[in-house]
């Protein structure tokens, strides 16, 4: 069967703010399999990005710091490596697509060049054959050979973004983090891009790591899904289960809150008041002051992580059994 | 569970982070200490900055004359606080002459564009291929020397650096959401720039002025050392570093000690300036 | 169904002048708005949809035709009747984080259009009744008025946005991608306070924004625009239920839905699209345009009403009547 490629187990990140300790993951635990793609969905916020960032080791020195858990990504302990290994296996093995396209190329590089800096990072090539590679790799992401020589400049948004998706798979690494890839997009250029990442995953069997707030995008190109909230999963299961039977308050809440298409509707559903401050402490559970179905155990203590069915999983004492 | 809201005044804010900064307020401190030399140097010292005691020459420094005596036998240190007047007024002066007129100017430049601006930038551009010391040199040989004339040159000879400065300033924050939000509003263009456009640029313009300054006191050194500034029997910190580099090999603590002055107030200036400008950035959170 | 028409725009046009030419932001474009209704104007950025709402409540200069507000040429308006006019048509800005002044606080930034009124700039007391009384009506707790826009978050420094516009009693509020830059969350908790808004005083909205999804839950009629021009106009359930123009239908099925197992056939276009500067002849969207015939490489088309309130500007609007939306 599938194997675990990435597994994090109760993972907690805090940075030190002038506000005071600021706890950004809490008791983090998933794993993403081989060929697998997991949506991961929350506000601002949530911790979505500094989960990555974790995963990658690129937390903020000296502020970031993971204080708990571990990280282990195809056998290797992602925490306590060396830096050596580690810059050996990011880029190779994991790569990253940042959210905004316009700053995340080098601008006074040509784009041909910036691909074949990656290439030739981990792969013992010829400088012709890393050119004629990435070159290659332009085609696969749908910008022509010509423009190989030109500068993100020239390029447009959509396009710019096909050449970091280029970069990030130049290595055909294991797992590819994508942090708000289409976010920045316009939305007849996002269906492109979503199009591309779709087909090129099914290509090289890449795992991936999809951090968004759109669930829409989630539900298509997503096989697992974890829901963030003030910095650990309230609800995690395949996309059927949590899109079909979404359980956890927040999760509810987060669906209802986008307006539909489909249906017609005076008052789109919010959840009240606001996410809490990373630095505040909540006792109990970290939703309970949003939730309509607060009970009295929630102000109390921290709900267990229950199995609903199959893989679907989620942290509320709704659906406890033993309360 | 709703906290009263604390509301800090924004003169508080920026003074709380400034007291944040180490560096910052110790060049604060030690621009108070001249500050506080330069007001009571008459009663910090018993002797006369001008009078001449020939019998007492080039004595080192002592218990007597902390730093010494010079050519004159006047009591360096005496000179030195009286020349810490002449410095910092100047330096606040001619600042303040530059910041008003060419803030001004750069500050309409900014905002309307077009004709206006060509016109007022290509003047500061040929002002400012001059050489800001030659151009001061000028400005003071055709005014004569004086405390007064002095500020002026050294002040004019600034004119294009802050125009330049509150000019590229203006046109950032003039482009702002919140600029196009007061125009909506109905607001004037005078109170645009006055409540929205200059507070914002403050931040560049008060790391400006405090650079400034300090260059203002090292070119007023500079213009008394060739004797363009301050008239010989009166103290200031340039023309005693002048006076005393014929005797640098005899005496070295008569050009030395007017030359760490300089320094001291240089640097305690930039500190303020580069601590300022941290605590001046609403964006940064407490 | 004559209800009055509180904004009319005819042949609205601002160009810019840019290094390679001329570039057209808003190009001809024609509609109106009727008291108390919402119209969004939706489109991909670089559409001069932005430009067109900032355009009608002349923070920008038109270069040709007119904005009539109750049957006055806007763009004609002396220094006077412009102050005036502010009082009347106010505008809530995308970005909360740029859009309100880092040095002022709250109750600065709310009282900034009420100083434009004498009553309120002599007499303070009711100018802080006023703000108080605003901030409540847009849900910010009052023990925030002295607090400055860097310490809220988002979903707050909108709302102050809103209060802002409010503070005059407009009849007539330009929304520009209001919702855009915030979390879905505080996003439905803004669209609902926008709403009721409406609903308690009778305002009238033009909604700018990019997502179709929001536009379609907050207007009565929506306009696509695509490269300076309007490319339909009608109800939000005819474009949702029955899109005409081919760059419509192409919006609607690129929205990703938030449903799994959902096939649907979606139209790709293909390209980007093209830049507004040096425009070519005929349809602008014949070169992405998956039904383009010859006739749209050489003529535009004009908007023209093909069904009672049913603005369509495609050669082959009769003929593109494919049902591909959901």
């Amino acid at each position: 069967m599938a194997e675990k490629l990435l597994e994090i187990n109760n993972l907690y990140v805090t940075y030190d703010s002038e506000n005071g300790l600021c706890k950004a993951v809490n008791d983090l635990s998933l794993h993403i399999n081989t060929h697998e793609t997991l949506g991961f969905v929350g506000e601002t916020g949530a911790g979505k990005t500094s989960t990555a960032k974790a995963i990658m080791g690129l937390l903020p020195s000296p502020n970031g710091k993971i204080t708990q858990g571990s990280i282990t990504f195809n056998g290797n302990d992602m925490i306590n490596i060396n830096k050596r290994e580690r810059r050996s296996i990011l880029g190779k093995d994991i790569s990253m697509i940042f959210q905004d396209p316009m700053t995340s190329l080098n601008p006074a590089m040509k784009v041909v060049d910036q691909i074949v800096e990656m290439i030739s990072l981990h792969k013992a090539l010829t400088k012709r054959e890393a050119y004629k590679e990435a070159c290659d790799l332009l085609e696969l992401v749908g910008i022509k050979k010509e423009r190989a020589n030109d500068y993100p400049h020239q390029f447009s948004g959509g396009m710019k973004q096909r050449v970091v998706i280029a970069i990030a798979l130049a290595c055909q690494p294991k797992l590819i983090i994508a942090d708000e890839p289409t976010t920045a997009l316009d939305v007849t250029i996002q269906a492109q891009v979503m199009e591309l990442i779709k087909e090129l995953k099914e290509k090289f069997n890449t795992s991936m790591m999809l951090i968004t707030h759109d669930i829409g995008v989630v539900a298509e190109i997503c096989d697992k899904v974890a829901i963030m909230y003030a910095g650990g999963i309230v609800e995690y299961g395949t996309a059927e289960e949590v899109f079909n039977n979404p359980s956890h308050p927040y999760t509810i809440g987060l669906f209802n809150s986008v307006p539909k298409l489909d249906t017609e509707e005076e008052w789109l559903e919010e959840i009240p008041g606001l996410p809490p401050e990373p630095t505040e402490e909540i006792q109990g559970c970290v939703f309970h002051p949003r939730c309509s179905h607060c009970m009295d155990i929630c102000k109390e203590r921290e709900p267990e992580t229950v199995s609903l069915s199959g893989k679907h999983t989620c942290k509320c004492f709704l659906h406890a059994s033993n309360v | 569970m709703e906290k009263e809201y604390k509301s800090r005044s924004q003169f508080k804010t920026v003074m709380m982070r400034l007291s944040k900064n180490k560096m910052a307020l110790f060049g604060l401190c030690i621009l108070c200490a001249l500050t506080f030399i330069a007001i009571f140097a008459p009663i910090l010292s018993p002797y006369s900055p001008t009078k001449q005691d020939l019998v007492n020459q080039f004595q080192p420094p002592s218990g007597q004359h902390i730093f010494g005596t010079d050519e004159f036998g006047r009591d360096v240190m005496t000179r030195i606080f009286f020349g810490a007047r002449v410095s910092l007024l100047v330096g606040f002066i001619s600042v303040g002459i530059a910041l008003l007129i060419g803030g001004a100017l750069g500050a309409i430049a900014g905002f309307y564009g077009g004709h206006i601006d060509n016109v007022i930038m290509r003047i500061m551009d040929v002002l400012l291929a001059i050489p800001q010391t030659l151009l001061a040199i000028a400005i003071a040989a055709s005014l004569g020397t004086g405390l007064f004339n002095l500020m002026i040159a050294v002040g004019i000879s600034s004119v294009p650096t802050y125009a330049r400065i509150v000019r590229a300033s203006v046109m950032t924050i003039r482009g702002e959401e919140y600029v196009e939000a007061a125009t909506a509003s109905g607001t004037n263009n005078k109170k645009i720039i006055t409540k929205h456009i200059l507070p914002n640029c403050m931040a560049p313009v008060i790391v400006q002025v405090t650079l400034g300054m300090a260059g203002a006191i090292l070119n007023t050194a500079g213009l008394s050392f060739i004797g363009l500034g301050i008239k010989p029997p009166q103290a200031e910190w340039g023309s005693m570093l002048s006076a005393g580099r014929d005797y640098i090999r005899t005496s070295p603590y008569l050009t030395l000690i007017p030359g760490i002055f300089i320094m001291i107030t240089v640097l305690s200036l930039n500190l303020l300036g580069d601590g300022l400008r941290d605590a001046l950035d609403p964006k940064l959170k407490n | 169904m004559a209800a009055e028409k509180e904004i009319v725009i005819n042949n609205l046009k601002k160009y810019f002048k840019v290094n390679n030419g001329i570039l057209h932001a808003v190009d001809d474009v024609s509609f109106y708005i009727e008291k108390g209704e919402t119209l969004g104007l939706v489109g991909e950025s670089g559409c001069g949809k932005s430009t067109t709402g900032r355009t009608i409540i002349r923070l920008l200069e038109a270069d040709g035709g007119e904005v009539l507000f109750n049957g006055k040429n806007v763009h004609d308006f002396n220094k006077v009747e412009l102050q005036e006019f502010r009082r009347h048509a106010q505008m809530v800005f995308q970005d909360p984080y740029s859009s309100l002044n880092p040095r002022l606080s709250i109750s600065d930034i709310i009282a900034e259009p009420l100083l434009n009124i004498k009553e309120y700039r002599r007499n303070k007391p009711l100018l802080d009744k006023r703000i108080r009384e605003l901030m409540d009506v847009v849900g910010l707790s009052q023990r925030l008025i002295n607090a400055y826009p860097h310490e809220l978050d988002g979903g707050r420094r909108q709302r102050v946005g809103v209060a802002r516009a409010l503070s005059v009693e407009p009849e007539f509020i330009v929304l520009d991608e209001p919702v855009s830059a915030l979390d879905v969350c505080i996003q439905a908790q803004i669209i609902n306070l926008l709403i009721r808004l409406q609903k308690d005083f009778g305002l009238t909205y033009l909604f700018i924004s990019h997502d179709l999804s929001v536009v379609k839950h907050i207007s009565n009629r929506i306009g696509v625009m695509y490269l300076g021009k309007i490319v339909e106009l009608s109800s939000y359930r005819d474009i949702f239920e029955n899109p005409l123009h081919p760059y419509t239908q192409a919006l609607l099925s690129a929205i990703p839905i938030p449903k799994v197992g959902l096939h649907r056939e979606r139209i790709i276009l293909k390209g980007d699209v093209p830049s507004p500067v040096n425009l070519p002849a005929g349809c602008r969207f014949a070169s992405r345009c998956p039904k383009a015939q010859e006739l749209c490489y050489s003529s535009s088309p004009d908007l023209v009403e093909v069904a009672p309130n049913r603005f369509v500007a495609c050669h082959y609007a009769g003929s593109v009547h494919g049902n591909t939306a959901m």
